[in-house]
């Protein structure tokens, strides 16, 4: 007959139970088992609490009875109480036989412990009962506290590793070129044909994922893919290659709106923009920055986000601004603005100025 | 071969898991031997009521006796003996009385057994609790086996069933820790045993997306199959369910199948699905991600075997000992103890791909070295060829005298079955093999890790001499 027999496979139940144990125990801090806190917290309360003389009307009755107790402390009780009688024959009779009572034994002592019992305080009853309740609801409490505090620590780790795992997330994003992209034959000029226009935001995708390790520097794949179709010898279009330059203003200086930017005379006697366009501009700038963070282009992003469909930036422009040597372009060296560049140096002046204000990448110089 | 099967109630609808048992039983063992099952007129378990006709019947081909049952369960007055025999110091008669009132009381049927036990060459006995059982292995004492079907409740501590494990001509249990159980009450190593369990029909080719399609269950889900109760730990369940819906980063849904006496919680991803046919519940066990088995007691999971069947693996209450050394003893299975380990192995589970796949894979395993059917009929066969080879000498002892029936010495049942080991059985060793001579035992295994104090010793130091024996027993 078979017998049981405990199988060696690649998994072992007991090896797997104690890590969870191990991971539940590193999470809470604390060796203690859900039944041993729950044990603890009855034990403490159990202590004080009886759920049988638990009165959940003790404020009321507590407002009763003081009531009560004013009224009833005008009762005197003296030595003479005990031999009172509403009948005055039997009152004379006792006072005639009081002394012959006093003879057996004396009633004194009687007399002024019932003096005393008369003021006691009911309230005294009712105070301890309130003490009693105090002393569940802070232990109650204190374990309330206890668990509360273990929840903010869980949720720290939780919030940091979320974190953690957001940052990871946006380092990953991808530049994934689409297959027209691949198939189409290295650019020999600075400018795409006319049908090209769009093609950065139609067919250009970002993909999440593993950066290639050729891309270790900040523009990441999108720099590597599309360069290779760009060579950097080309030359590409000053116009448009300035406006992918645009965004490695360090994001501190104020923010260069596309008719401010054309010459700092010009964005002098510039009207104010309005806010629509404005809160474009950020927007863009925002996704630019994140472009430069994830390691795509900018230009390519909003060509990717941009809502209008006037015109991408030609592929070739792309891999100019994004070809940039490896020792300037980091994850943190995007932000970094490098005085050497001239790209940089020509930025505001030559950043491309859409009327509308909705689009600074058509490409037009 | 002739057999008996005596089983508390039997039918095709009755799908309680003892009663299952014994119509698995009788109807894999009628392709070896000539089987009649006897069993009483009662379908429901809570009231024993007589609804179905006495005389004789087939199912499923197996040939079934039934008999009336005297008087139907009073649930106060059992509610009130059982108070009293699990918490209180009692009397043997008022154990008696207690089997009485739990029923199903069917003098006839008794009458029939010792009348015509003869007959047969073994009468198997379905759950040992049962008025059926107690007094129809006391009629037939010489032919009687044993398929206890015990849990760890109180009622394993009644006094009165001690002289029966000890008495009986052999016992099928149903799992090692129901073993070590039993043997640390009654001290009864010495009767002969076998560890069987149960097989399960589970088809070759369930349909999972079926399942899918047809309930409209979509994405990862665990599944629950059993009556939806709170002494199936169906309670603890949806707390620690909720919770696990609360942190918000598993994706599991539960399934529920089955009737429900509980108020399901309210959340999308908690469905009850109600009563479904066998073929519906293998799909289901088919796409499900994995079992959940919260019951506290078991003798022996078969909604868990099933899913080991099918490849999945399980997830089980650990505060049951049958069903956590199972977990162990397969490899395919994880347990909990609490909200965070619950939580914790569920995620274990969904979360990594592999550890599901080769529990599933042990699991299968598992139920193919132990409980095909064809193991199953082995070793119960081997049982009675056994037990032909020997002489019977064993009989049980008989009731005490009517003083001594009354005397209230007896513990109460909880503390008794406080008093005993508790754990799963770890051992991955072979079950020791207890010969005495002149009997030679098939296989009688104390699965209690060595460093526990023996079984018997434990329940001799506990048991004043005498408690619950005849004087007849005791001068001998």
């Amino acid at each position: 007959m078979s017998d049981f027999t405990v199988r060696t496979d690649s998994v072992n139940v007991e090896q797997i139970m104690e890590q969870i144990r191990a991971r539940i125990r590193e999470k809470r801090g604390v060796d203690y088992t859900e039944q041993q806190i729950r044990d603890l917290a009855a034990m403490k309360l159990e202590t004080f609490l009886d759920p049988r003389v638990v009165r959940s009307d003790l404020l009321e009755r507590f407002q009763r009875a003081q009531a009560a107790q004013a009224a009833a402390s005008h009762v005197t009780f003296g030595p003479n109480a005990i031999f009172d009688t509403e009948r005055p024959i039997v009152a004379r009779i006792r006072r005639l036989l009081r002394p012959v009572l006093k003879l057996f034994f004396n009633p004194n002592p009687i007399s002024q412990a019932l003096v005393r019992l008369n003021d006691i305080d009911p309230r005294v009853d009712m105070c301890h009962e309130i003490l009693h309740s105090l002393v569940i609801e802070l232990t109650r409490t204190g374990i309330e506290v206890t668990n509360l505090k273990m929840r903010v620590e869980s949720l720290t780790g939780r919030l940091e590793f979320n974190e953690r795992r957001a940052r990871a997330l946006e380092r990953a994003v991808a530049y994934v070129p689409s297959a027209d992209e691949q198939a189409s034959p290295p650019l020999t000029g600075g400018s795409l044909p006319a049908a090209a226009p769009n093609a950065g935001r139609r067919s250009g995708s970002f993909a999440g994922g593993p950066r290639p390790s050729s891309s270790g520097h900040g523009h990441g794949s999108s720099a590597s893919a599309v360069s290779r179709q760009a060579p950097s010898s080309v030359r590409p279009d000053p116009a448009t290659s300035t406006a992918q330059s645009a965004p490695a203003v360090p994001s501190s200086s104020p923010p260069p709106s596309a008719e401010q930017s054309s010459s700092p005379a010009l964005s002098a006697g510039t009207p104010p923009q309005s806010a629509e366009g404005a809160g474009h501009q950020r927007g863009r700038r925002r996704r630019r920055r994140r472009g430069r963070r994830s390691g795509g282009s900018a230009a390519t992003l909003e060509g990717a986000t941009g809502a209008s469909g006037d015109a991408a930036p030609p592929a070739g422009e792309i891999s100019d601004h994004d070809a940039a040597p490896a020792g300037t372009s980091g994850p943190g060296a995007a932000f970094e603005p490098n005085p050497g560049s001239a790209d940089h140096a020509a930025a505001p002046a030559d950043f491309p100025r859409d009327p509308s204000g909705r689009s600074d990448s058509s490409g037009e110089p | 071969m002739k057999l008996a099967v005596v089983a508390q109630r039997y039918g095709e609808a009755i799908n309680g898991g003892a009663e299952l048992h014994a119509r698995y039983i009788a109807e894999h063992l009628s392709r070896h031997a000539d089987i009649e099952v006897l069993t009483t007129c009662a379908i429901d378990y809570i009231t024993w009521k007589n609804e179905l006709p006495a005389g004789t019947d087939r199912v499923n081909g197996v040939a079934v006796r039934r008999f009336r049952v005297r008087h139907e369960r009073n649930p106060l007055a059992f509610g009130k003996r059982s108070l009293q025999v699990f918490h209180e110091r009692h009397s043997v008669a008022d154990e008696l009385a207690w089997l009485d009132a739990e029923g199903p009381a069917s003098p006839a049927l008794i009458r029939y057994i010792a009348h015509h036990g003869v007959e047969y060459d073994y009468l198997i006995f379905f759950s040992y609790r049962y008025y059926h059982a107690y007094y129809g292995t006391r009629a037939a004492a010489s032919r009687a086996v044993l398929v206890p079907t015990a849990e760890r409740d109180s009622a394993i501590g009644l006094s009165i069933f001690t002289p029966v494990f000890r008495g009986v001509r052999a016992l099928m249990y149903n799992s090692p820790e129901e073993c070590a159980m039993i043997q640390a009450v009654s001290g009864n190593q010495i009767v002969p045993s076998v560890i069987v369990g149960i097989g399960s029909d589970v088809p070759q080719n369930p349909q999972a997306a079926r399942f899918r399609q047809k309930h409209g269950v979509r994405g990862p889900f665990a599944v629950y199959v059993g009556r939806i109760d709170e002494n199936k730990g169906c309670k603890q369940l949806f707390d620690f369910f909720s919770s696990y819906l609360r942190e918000e980063a598993g994706q599991l849904t539960l399934v529920l199948i089955g009737n429900s006496l509980l108020p399901i919680p309210g959340h999308p991803r908690i469905r009850h699905l109600g009563f479904l046919d066998d073929t519906d519940k293998f799909d289901a066990m088919a796409a499900a991600d994995l079992l959940i088995v919260p019951s506290y007691f078991e003798s022996l999971s078969m909604v868990a075997l099933e899913a080991w069947a099918l490849g999945r693996p399980v997830l089980a209450n650990a505060k049951c000992d049958v069903l956590k050394g199972q977990c162990i003893r397969s490899n395919a299975g994880l347990y909990y103890d609490n909200e965070a380990e619950f939580i914790g192995a569920l995620r274990a589970i969904e979360g990594q791909r592999w550890v599901s796949g080769a529990l599933g894979r042990n699991g299968r395993q598992f139920f193919r070295d132990h409980y095909e059917w064809p193991i199953i009929e082995r070793k119960y066969l081997d049982v009675f060829d056994q037990l032909s080879k020997e002489t019977s000498v064993r009989v049980i002892d008989p009731l005490p005298g009517w003083f001594e029936r009354r005397r209230p010495d007896c513990p109460p049942g909880a503390e008794v079955v406080d008093s005993i080991p508790s754990g799963p059985s770890l051992s991955a060793q072979p079950p020791t093999t207890v010969r005495r001579d002149p009997l030679p035992m098939i296989a009688t295994g104390p699965s209690v890790p060595p460093d526990r104090p023996q079984p018997s010793a434990r329940y001799d130091r506990r048991r004043p001499q005498g408690r619950g024996r005849s004087p007849r027993s005791r001068r001998a």
